[in-house]
């Protein structure tokens, strides 16, 4: 590890030092992902540490490439003290509204952990239902070393579970874009129209983009 | 010639590592970095053991005709291992109230494999 990276690891555990300079042992970041795709559930992750997390890279999950993203989930994993996930279901999205669904994933992520933290650090969100001090932190996952390794953990999980689910639902592409929006899966949702894991509240499902005849 | 047993040796030796940090964690470690490299020295695992913070030499010997494991780990190693710790907690920027210093040797044979874990193996300041 390169002297320069070893300072920008340092710089990315301020709100770590800072908790722990303040008694607390136990820190866990809190992330979610997948608020903006069009289908499949939002996935929250918490992971607990104790110490900083010295991996090369590490960063917010949407920065790091997906090979990258894989090998730093499993370094995370390793070294954590507990990691959880949180989901909830394109149904709980379209019922309560994307953010409140995603409070609700990492609420059941922190209710999953094997162990208490002393202090929960999440990325610009409040926690509903915590009864540990929580730190919100506006761009926590870019900011903040363990919100950041929360948001990889949580992104490994939830990409897997699309390429899975794109054996059940072939023809949308969701192995490729994971249910976001692009050409490719909007293309599809205008061929084979909503699939039962879609988000029936997120406007391009339902309204397909007009077509206008070529002149 | 030379290069090769070179890199079976790293290979023993990332196994025996792998092996004592899932022997620590079988009684309860939490495994908090492997492989901790500074300009000072370096430290095979880093581990919490309740609320103590424990550095871990890990020495492996495929034979015992050069003596136990544990007598390798010689006075510069040991100063080595406890520069990187001073640097490791520098990082850290959190205070522990206990540290310690253990050596879990592996005597590896291609069969068999012993682990030994010696606690306080060393003193924190030589």
């Amino acid at each position: 590890m390169t002297a320069k990276e070893k300072r920008r690891l340092h710089r990315l555990h301020a709100y770590e030092r800072a908790a722990w300079e303040s008694g607390a042992q136990f820190l866990c970041g809190v992330d979610e992902v997948g608020r903006g795709p069009l289908a499949g559930p939002v996935t929250a992750c918490a992971v607990v540490i104790a110490a900083p997390l010295l991996l090369e890279g590490l960063n917010d999950s949407k920065v790091v490439i997906p090979e990258r993203r894989v090998e730093l989930e499993a370094a995370i994993r390793d070294r954590a003290v507990s990691v959880a996930l949180g989901w909830a279901s394109h149904e709980e999205i379209d019922r309560l509204n994307i953010l409140q669904a995603s409070r609700l994933a990492m609420s059941r992520a922190l209710s999953a952990l094997s162990i208490r933290p002393c202090r929960v650090l999440v990325d610009a969100v409040r926690i509903p239902d915590c009864a540990v001090a929580q730190d919100s932190i506006i761009d926590g996952d870019a900011k903040c070393a363990v919100i950041a390794a929360a948001s990889i953990v949580a992104k490994v999980a939830r990409d897997a579970l699309m390429s899975r689910l794109d054996h059940c639902y072939p023809g949308y592409g969701f192995v490729n874009h994971k249910g976001y929006s692009t050409p490719e899966h909007l293309d599809a949702l205008d061929r084979l129209g909503p699939c039962a894991i879609h988000r029936r509240t997120f406007g391009p499902v339902l309204q397909p983009p007009l077509k206008f005849a070529e002149a | 010639m030379k290069s090769a047993a070179r890199t079976g040796a790293t290979a023993v030796g990332s196994a025996a590592e792998r092996a004592a940090a899932e022997f620590l964690r079988a009684r309860g470690y939490h495994i908090l970095e492997r492989n901790f490299r500074c300009r000072g020295g370096e430290i095979d695992l880093i581990a919490l053991d309740g609320s103590t913070l424990v550095f871990v030499e890990v020495k492996v010997r495929r034979t015992l005709s050069r003596g136990a494991p544990i007598e390798a780990v010689t006075a510069q190693k040991q100063s080595r291992v406890r520069a990187a710790a001073q640097e490791y907690l520098t990082f850290c920027g959190r205070v522990f109230h206990r540290i310690r210093f253990d050596v879990i040797s592996v005597v590896q044979t291609p069969r068999t494999r012993e682990l030994t874990h010696l606690k306080s193996a060393f003193a924190p300041s030589a």
